[in-house]
């Protein structure tokens, strides 16, 4: 109860909304950039539909909102921006929240709140992230009607039958956008734990909230190596495969070995701090 | 009125208005309707076309009479071995016999049937017909064709299911129908019902 009642302060709070803002705001241009250019897809339909005599297929599974959301975007850059981005506002988050007085949910000494600290950075962080995802899906299902992706126009969406989840995707689309939406919320919940535990650590918020979002950097632009000489052109940059447009190429072991070492890499820092605390 | 019952009444304001507007948006949607039918079933095209109404394969109808999945080797050994990358043993041929008929389109080869279009779909799976199996298995060697008013013709589709593209079990175990028009019904037709799908050679 009392980390619900957190949360629910956490949420009135300027910080995170500050935060989530950004992403928000692309997760905007996005639905609106992609509303214009279906509305007018749409009239130009309508429009060679009532002057010519002959009829047209007029591809409407191609223009679904499963494949315009910001999660298939594969014609702006605003998707792989927002996953740049996702990081940076959980740092700048985790940082007002250890600065704040006002806020201050991250206890730098109080080792008898450290789970809780870790449930709500945990539940914080990934809203922080997939809140504007939902936003942007949820925008455009105002004017982009529901139609479910059909693999017979497989060659427009680029993606076909042995992709990372191409099944669920064209069976069942809202578990495929669900999948990824819990997908960001885990991913990025346990990175903004990393950033806490090694801010307990270190006690410099500063290092501690650039340094994830540095490792996944670095691992997206050194991905083609390790993928060319271990992993077999497998998918393994959380900064691609989150978004489901760049995800063709995962698959469950290398998400499932990534959670795994992230949860692992907290479990230490906590465990290494834990002992300086007996020492002391 | 307090500020939690006003905040809680704005949210419920605002998610009626989302449903309906998403209602709206979705109901009267001209979206394609699907078709299904079986093996064995005669199913008339209509005004249903893939691409344009210009394909006027209306008059024309088709069965599926029966489908085998072989192996390439099988293929090779029984059909015709044609060298190229994807003779492979660890490929496949799915073979489906139709029936096309002819029963009122008098537009003769201004119209007809084009094999070219045909997709064999199996959920995200889809793949086009293999035109240069195709004249080993008939007696002609176009995969556009018009029929004579009143005429019927038996023709073997062959699809080749590579692979590295989709799991075989997918095919073997799975729902793989075959699309014959697109829109504005989207025809499917089952192709599951035959007791040959299990990777057995059928005689044609």
């Amino acid at each position: 109860m009392k980390i619900i009642k957190e949360i629910k302060n956490i949420f009135k709070g300027i910080n995170f909304i500050i935060s989530c803002l950004p992403c928000i705001i692309i997760s905007i241009i996005h639905a609106v950039l992609e509303t214009n250019d279906y509305l007018h897809y749409s009239a130009n339909v309508n429009n060679y539909m009532s002057e010519s005599n002959v009829i047209y297929n007029p591809h409407w599974a191609i223009y679904s909102i499963y494949q315009l959301w910001i999660g298939n975007d594969q014609y702006t850059n605003l998707s792989t921006i927002m996953l740049y981005v996702f990081p940076i506002e959980i740092a700048i988050f985790c940082l007002m929240s250890c600065n704040s007085k006002k806020e201050k949910y991250i206890s730098f000494k109080a080792q008898r709140f450290a789970l809780y600290d870790y449930i709500v950075t945990f539940i914080t962080s990934g809203l922080i992230v997939t809140i504007p995802l939902l936003f942007n899906f949820i925008l455009l299902s105002l004017y982009v009607p529901v139609v479910l992706p059909d693999s017979v126009y497989n060659g427009y969406y680029c993606f076909f039958a042995k992709d990372f989840l191409a099944n669920v995707y064209y069976t069942s689309p809202n578990l495929y956008v669900f999948i990824f939406l819990l997908l960001n919320f885990v991913l990025f919940g346990l990175i903004g734990c990393i950033s806490v535990s090694i801010y307990k650590r270190v006690g410099k918020c500063k290092i501690s909230m650039i340094l994830p979002e540095a490792f996944l950097i670095i691992l997206e632009y050194t991905k083609n190596i390790w993928s060319k000489f271990v992993f077999k052109s497998v998918e393994i940059s959380p900064l691609s495969y989150l978004l489901p447009v760049k995800s063709h190429n995962t698959n469950w072991i290398v998400i499932i070995a990534e959670l795994f070492i992230c949860i692992l890499i907290i479990l230490l820092i906590v465990k290494v701090r834990k002992n300086e605390f007996k020492e002391n | 009125m307090n500020s939690k019952k006003i905040s809680a009444l704005i949210i419920s304001i605002l998610f009626v208005v989302y449903t309906i507007r998403v209602v709206t948006i979705n109901k009267n949607f001209p979206l394609p309707k699907n078709e299904y039918y079986s093996i064995g079933d005669n199913v008339p095209i209509e005004n249903n076309f893939f691409d344009t109404s210009d394909e006027k394969m209306n008059g024309y109808s088709l069965t599926v009479l029966d489908t085998t999945l072989m192996s390439m080797d099988e293929f090779n050994e029984k059909y015709v071995n044609i060298e190229d990358a994807h003779n492979k043993p660890y490929n496949y041929v799915y073979l489906v016999r139709i029936l096309f008929k002819n029963t009122s389109n008098n537009m003769g080869n201004k119209a007809g049937i084009d094999l070219m279009q045909y997709i064999l779909q199996e959920s995200a799976y889809t793949n086009l017909v293999e035109t240069s199996y195709f004249k080993y298995l008939n007696d002609f060697d176009t995969l556009k064709f018009a029929l004579r008013e009143n005429s019927e013709k038996e023709v073997v589709v062959p699809f080749r299911i590579i692979t590295m593209n989709v799991d075989i079990n997918q095919i073997k175990n799975g729902c793989p129908t075959l699309v014959v028009s697109l829109y504005p019904s989207k025809k499917i037709i089952n192709l599951t019902s035959n007791n040959n799908i299990r990777g057995t050679a059928n005689e044609f």
